[in-house]
Formats: structure tokens, C-alpha cells, sequence
């Protein structure tokens, strides 16, 4: 009787073992490190504008499977589509892909961030340069973005 | 051959079911897709700055071009519009203050306002030590304005030279 | 207690920065020199006309009071007004004129008929203004002197240190 059910759902078990010892291979990895960015202004040139700063102290680290046979993509939203200032992000010297333009931050719309990511590739990396910019006339006030990387297949 | 028949088929038929749960169940890592968040905070505080240019002026009577000495009026006067107020402020109200330091004994007067900026209201200012309204209700801006300066004096004061220290000062409300 | 005073640090840093942002002054050197300003205006023309006589007698002479003078003067040094002609009249012909001595000391009446160099009018000028003083011209001629045709002559009045 045991024969019967081991020889029904042996396909079951051989696919279960597939998964287990092959996620590696078939998986792929993201992930960000270093403290959430907060950048202040609080200096700016009479006559002028609001002194612009900088924040590249976050990592994103990201790896590719064997499978598909394909390059992958890194894009980059955010939640906060109404922001009073303008925060613009770009990927600081990328150990693999090509970075993209700085996107401004100021849509759901996901953007392309890194393009051209081999595949089959792990410990791949790149500093996010945040850039945060406001006029004298846009006044006091604060920002909170939920900035979400997307790692993907084109 | 009937039997073996239906045990092949039988085969295929739990193939394909566990093809399809273990599809269903495939876990996201999988799948071609992976997304990780943060949250990014960006604050503006409030910014007022101020600059005058150029450091130093002079009024020159009766040899500056704009002097002013007629026969039979003891006030003479000389104006001066080459000084340039820079300003910048975020704050939801602002406002420009002008004084001046303490002479022991002026002989002469100075008066001075800007002339049309572009917000605000412009006052003039007979200048004391105290601080003086010189542009008030300024919104959010930056930009920059024109300053004239009027020297006054008295024939009856006679010559004589009168320096002084002029601060102009922004203040966020 | 570290805590705390790593807290209240914290705290007065921030004190700090948000004053430094909330006010900031800019100086400027603003020189005011006032010179030694010596300043006249004379209203005018003024014309003087001899054209009656008693029977034996010279010309009778004329006299104008009609114009004025402004003076602004401010040096510490005393001023003094002085007077010219630019053609000298003809022997017999006689223009005088007396200056109101408004901040200073008047000369009295002074010939300027041949003053093609000036002469002083009103000496010891001092601080001060002076409007709407009178300059009175004092005009005669000799029987010898003859008909004199209506000549337009310039007297230039000249205030100095």
C-alpha cells in the first residue's frame, strides 16, 4: 500500500526536492542596508536658492539567477506623489548594469533605475545618492517617501 | 495492455495535477520579481539670508552727481542708488530691519528705502540706533532690490564728514 | 544620566541651529562728506533808464531795487560776495550797487562802472542761507557824458571763500 502511494505521488516528492535544493539557482536577491536616509535643508544663498544635500549612505545589493536566460532591471518608485520638494535618487557606481538617469521622485510609476544586469551573477552592488532640492518660495515642511527598488526581468 | 494503458495515463494525470499545486504554491522568489523598501525623509527648516553690496558707499556734497545745493535753501542733499539688498527667506513671513550706530555728535542725517521690491512693503527710514522697519510682510522669496540713500544737511551745520555702520537685518515671523 | 546629557546636548545644538537660521544681518559703510559749499542766484534783468533833468542841472539819476539775490554758504571759512562788470561804461556813466548784508557785513555802495575786476559787496560771510535779499543799482550820468544809446551790460557776482 505504501509502495502505491510513494509510486502515485513520486512526482510530488522529486519536484518538492527540485525546490528545495535548487532555490538558489532559480532565486533572485535584493536588499537595502544602512539608515534610512533623512536629508534636512537648512542653508541657502541670498539672492539665490536653498543650498541642495546629498545622502549616499544606503546600499542596495542585488543578485540573479541562472534562469531566465535574460538581463534584469532595477526600478525605483515611490508612495509620495505629491511631495512638496524635489528628491531625486540615482545609483552611485554599480559593481554591475548600467545606471540610469537620476529619477525624481515623484511618482508610483516604477522607473528604470539599473539596467542591463547579467544574469547568474551574486553580490552585486551600488550606493543610492539621494538628492534633496527646494526653492525659497515653496516654504517650510517635510516629506516622507516609502521608496520601493524593484529587481526584475524586462 | 488495457492496464498499462490507464497506469500511464494515471501518470500523466498526477503530473499534471501536481504541476499545477505546486505552480499555484510557487513561492514568490520564484517568480521574476523582487522588491525591497525604505523610507526617505526630506525637511526644509527655515532659511533667512541676507546680503548687501556693495560693502561701502559715499556721499559726496556738493561733488557727487546727484547733489543737490540751491542758492537761498540751507538743506542740501545727495542721493545714492548703486546698493543692492539680497535677500532669501522661507518662512511664511519676513521682514527686513535697518539701524545704524551711534554717532556722538552727526552733523548730518541719513535716510534710506528700497525701492520697489518685489514683496513686501517698503518703508523710509530716517536712520537711529534702534531697529527700523525697512520692508515688511515679505512672503516666501528670494531676489533682490535697489537701496537709495538720502544725505541731508544744513549749510548752517557747516562741513564735516559723518560715518556710518548700517545693518540690515532679515527676520523670519 | 549619560542619556540626559547626551539629550540636552542634542537639544541645544538645535536650539542653536534654529536661531542661526531664523535671523542674519549684513553690514554696509555709509560715508557722508559734505565740502565747503560757497552757492548765488541773482533774479533780474533790471533796466535802468535816465531820461529827466532839472533845467542847469545833471541827469537825474536812477535807482532799482528790484532784484534779489540767494546766497547758501557752509565753510567755517567767512565768505564774501564781490561784483564785476564785463565792459567798463563810459567816463561820466555811473552804475553802483548796494548788497543787503544777509550773514555777513555789507560793503555799502560800491562804483562798479569800470569794475572789470570784481570788487567785494558783502564781506564776513558766515554758516547759514540767505533768500530774496535786495541788491539795489544806483544809476547816473554827467551832462558830458551825452546821450548813452541802450546798452545791455552783464554784472556777474562771484561768492567765495
Amino acid at each position: 500500500m505504501n509502495c502505491s502511494y510513494i509510486q502515485k505521488y513520486y512526482y510530488l516528492l522529486i519536484l518538492g526536492f527540485a525546490l528545495c535544493f535548487s532555490s538558489q539557482a532559480l532565486s533572485q536577491t535584493l536588499t537595502i542596508t544602512g539608515t534610512a536616509p533623512v536629508l534636512i535643508i537648512n542653508a541657502g544663498t541670498p539672492g539665490g536658492q536653498l543650498t541642495s544635500v546629498t545622502n549616499q549612505v544606503c546600499r542596495l545589493t542585488y543578485g540573479t539567477p541562472t534562469n531566465p536566460r535574460q538581463n534584469w532591471r532595477i526600478t525605483v518608485n515611490t508612495d509620495n506623489t505629491s511631495p512638496l520638494y524635489t528628491l531625486t535618487v540615482v545609483a552611485l557606481n554599480p559593481t554591475r548594469g548600467t545606471a540610469e538617469a537620476a529619477v525624481t521622485l515623484n511618482s508610483s510609476t516604477a522607473m528604470n533605475f539599473i539596467t542591463a544586469i547579467p544574469r547568474n551573477r551574486t553580490g552585486m552592488r551600488c550606493n543610492l545618492l539621494y538628492t534633496a532640492s527646494a526653492t525659497f518660495d515653496q516654504g517650510i515642511g517635510t516629506d516622507l517617501h516609502r521608496v520601493t527598488y524593484t529587481l526584475l526581468t524586462p | 495492455m488495457k492496464t498499462k494503458t490507464a497506469f500511464v495515463l494515471t501518470r500523466c494525470l498526477y503530473f499534471l495535477v501536481t504541476l499545477t499545486v505546486t505552480i499555484a504554491v510557487l513561492p514568490p522568489s520564484v517568480v521574476c520579481q523582487t522588491s525591497r523598501s525604505h523610507n526617505v525623509t526630506v525637511t526644509v527648516n527655515k532659511v533667512t539670508v541676507i546680503a548687501v553690496n556693495p560693502p561701502a558707499i559715499n556721499l559726496d556734497i556738493p561733488s557727487g552727481p546727484t547733489a543737490v545745493v540751491i542758492a537761498g535753501v540751507d538743506q542740501m542733499t545727495v542721493t545714492d542708488q548703486t546698493t543692492t539688498l539680497l535677500w532669501g527667506t522661507n518662512s511664511a513671513s519676513t521682514k527686513i530691519t535697518i539701524s545704524s550706530t551711534t554717532l556722538a555728535t552727526p552733523l548730518f542725517s541719513l535716510q534710506a528705502v528700497a525701492l520697489s521690491p518685489s514683496t513686501g512693503s517698503p518703508q523710509t527710514v530716517t536712520l537711529s540706533t534702534g531697529d527700523q522697519d525697512f520692508i515688511t510682510n515679505m512672503l516666501p522669496s528670494s531676489g533682490s532690490v535697489s537701496v537709495r540713500y538720502t544725505g541731508i544737511a544744513l549749510a548752517s551745520a557747516g562741513e564735516g564728514t559723518d560715518t556710518y555702520t548700517v545693518t540690515f537685518s532679515i527676520i523670519g515671523i | 544620566m549619560k542619556k540626559l546629557t547626551v539629550l540636552t546636548a542634542i537639544l541645544a545644538l538645535s536650539l542653536f541651529a534654529f536661531q542661526s537660521a531664523f535671523s542674519q544681518s549684513a553690514n554696509q559703510t555709509v560715508t557722508i562728506e559734505v565740502q565747503p559749499v560757497s552757492k548765488i542766484s541773482v533774479s533780474g534783468p533790471v533796466s535802468l533808464v535816465i531820461n529827466d533833468a532839472v533845467p542847469g542841472q545833471d541827469p537825474l539819476p536812477v535807482s532799482s531795487s528790484a532784484t534779489s539775490y540767494n546766497i547758501t554758504h557752509n565753510s567755517s571759512t567767512a565768505g564774501k560776495i564781490s561784483a564785476s562788470i564785463n565792459s567798463a561804461l563810459p567816463a561820466g556813466i555811473k552804475l553802483e550797487i548796494t548788497m543787503a548784508p544777509v550773514l555777513g557785513t555789507s560793503a555799502g555802495k560800491q562804483d562798479i562802472s569800470s569794475a572789470t575786476t570784481a570788487v567785494d559787496v558783502v564781506t564776513g560771510i558766515g554758516l547759514g542761507k540767505g533768500s530774496n535779499q535786495t541788491i539795489t543799482y544806483d544809476f547816473s550820468a554827467t551832462l558830458a557824458a551825452g546821450v548813452f544809446a541802450s546798452t545791455v551790460k552783464t554784472v556777474n557776482f562771484t561768492v567765495t571763500n
